[in-house]
């Protein structure tokens, strides 16, 4: 078989293959739903166990297939292709996978920002068709002018020689946003996410200083550290962090991206808010030492990544926390006496409050408010 | 017709439809959030995980959450609880309705729990109750795809 001939079978294959994706993912709709009915309407008959029995381990590898399978498979054959179109110089078409097996999902990116002022961790949520994420890919530098479509123009050009495989440790967050991290390297981050919504920090090595701007419309913005939310704000902050140390001794990588660390922190913090419910200027300063354990992981599909984490802490932290607020017109001290927490695992009971509180937090955040 | 994708979490793998939005917090480890509809409530799915006591079970929990839970909510009303499965792990699915008074609305959810090497494993399923007849079948695939990570 000639290269000509291997290129053009590889992709009637790749299309047919497609083409069987597609429809095997229209059959499984229709299979669970019979499935679900059978369930339903065959209560205790031999004739159910029967089925299951027959068709069970089909289902099973069905799914494993749509699951584990086909994209990696189509991946691997439009890499051959691709080596194919390199070959004979051609364009290269990158990411039609992504087209057809994924059609483009609007995926979001949610991230944290470290409130200077309260030392409390936000939900930030960047929406935007074209994926923001992105700017998890390590060692990027991003020049604080650009806006977001120069950014992620360039991005579009650089991506496709970026393995999807350097993506790393993307939990690291020295600031504000998502992070870009490299702990001993000085960067630039700016991260744009919804168009009135802009965070800049500046990091060098492990000391950061930054500012950061945030004008925040009624984007989705909660703070996740209580059980109860707080109403999307109209207002400003500015925050300055007067000094972040950071010394891990020790630390142990897992294979997703997160793992377990050693830890000596130290934040001061000063800042100005501004929100709907008042104005206040505060400092805070917090220090941590302890054990540090990152369970993380990237979700990869096709180029588009979404990050998540579950941080948990072992170890002492102590904050303190005091703020000048003008509430109404007159001002207010507010603050915290030092407190010295240690973080342990969850017993039943407060299991079960989490989950009420999940339960709870599931419609606060996503219901809409009434008009009337 | 709906359109999946695959995703991978810290612990745990399963499928989506494509169209979902994908978000999390630090609280939340992961959040799929349906498009908008005309609902007062956006449906979405919520993942946590979480370090329990090594003695914890699901039975424990489940057994916490019955006793507070009709105090909780208003109008509290269990429809279903039955044991599931994610892959070889065994947990508990419990389904209810409740009624938002801030919005006077009836919501309907659904948590399953799965405890598995000291993590407790959480997901909570919420929709508008009007939406359960067609939100139950692409949630019904979700659970089903559900795998922890062994």
């Amino acid at each position: 078989m000639t290269l000509n001939e291997l290129d053009e079978s590889l992709s009637e294959f790749i299309q047919m293959l497609t083409i069987f994706n597609h429809q095997l993912a229209l059959d499984w709709d229709k299979l669970q739903r019979d499935w679900i009915e059978c369930d339903i309407i065959w209560k205790d008959d031999s004739m159910r166990e029967n089925f299951v029995r027959e068709w069970g381990d089909m289902k099973n590898a069905i799914q494993h297939y749509r699951m584990f399978e086909s994209i990696r498979y189509i991946e691997f054959l439009w890499q051959r292709k691709q080596a194919l179109d390199e070959y004979f110089g051609r364009a290269i078409t990158h990411f039609v996978v992504d087209e057809l097996v994924l059609h483009q999902a609007p995926v979001s990116l949610a991230g944290y920002e470290l409130d200077n002022n309260t030392d409390s961790e936000r939900l930030v949520i960047l929406r935007s068709q074209n994926v923001f994420s992105r700017s998890l890919l390590p060692d990027k530098t991003v020049s604080t002018s650009d806006t977001m479509a120069d950014y992620i123009e360039r991005e579009d050009t650089q991506l496709s020689d970026i393995s999807p495989h350097v993506i790393r440790d993307p939990v690291e967050k020295p600031g504000n946003g998502i992070a870009i991290s490299s702990e001993n390297s000085a960067q630039v981050v700016q991260n744009i996410s919804h168009s009135n919504t802009i965070i800049q920090n500046i990091s060098i090595k492990n000391y950061l200083f930054s500012y950061n701007i945030a004008v925040r419309p009624l984007i989705i913005e909660h703070s996740l550290k209580r059980v109860t939310f707080d109403d999307p704000s109209i207002g400003f902050k500015i925050g300055v962090s007067l000094l972040k140390m950071r010394g891990v001794f020790a630390r142990w990588n897992n294979a997703i991206g997160g793992g377990s660390s050693f830890d000596a922190q130290l934040n001061m913090n000063a800042g100005l808010d501004k929100s709907e419910s008042g104005t206040s200027f505060g400092l805070s300063a917090n220090s941590f030492v302890g054990l540090k354990l990152n369970l993380s992981g990237t979700q990869w599909a096709g180029r588009y990544v979404s990050l998540n984490g579950l941080e948990s802490k072992l170890g002492i932290e102590l904050k303190v926390q005091n703020k000048i607020a003008i509430e109404n017109g007159w001002p207010r001290i507010r603050g915290s006496l030092p407190s010295i927490g240690i973080v342990t695992p969850l017993s039943p009971g407060e299991a079960a409050n989490l989950m009420i509180a999940l339960a709870k937090s599931a419609v606060g955040l996503f219901r809409k408010q009434s008009t009337t | 017709m709906t359109i999946w994708m695959n995703f991978l979490g810290p612990g745990f793998t399963l499928i989506v439809p494509s169209d979902w939005l994908i978000q999390a917090t630090p609280e939340i480890q992961v959040i799929f959030l349906a498009p908008e509809t005309n609902q007062m409530l956006q449906t979405n799915l919520m993942i946590t995980l979480r370090p329990v006591e090594p003695s914890v079970t699901v039975v424990d929990i489940a057994a916490f959450l019955k006793e507070t839970q009709q105090t909780d909510y208003a109008e509290f009303v269990l429809t279903r609880e039955q044991p599931i499965n994610a892959g070889t792990i065994a947990g508990i699915e419990r389904m209810f309705q409740w009624v938002d008074r801030a919005e006077n609305m009836r919501v309907g959810q659904c948590q399953g729990i799965f405890v598995h090497q000291e993590v407790l494993f959480t997901l909570t399923i919420t929709y508008a109750l009007e939406e359960k007849e067609r939100i139950q079948p692409i949630f019904d695939e979700i659970v089903d795809s559900l795998r922890l990570v062994e």
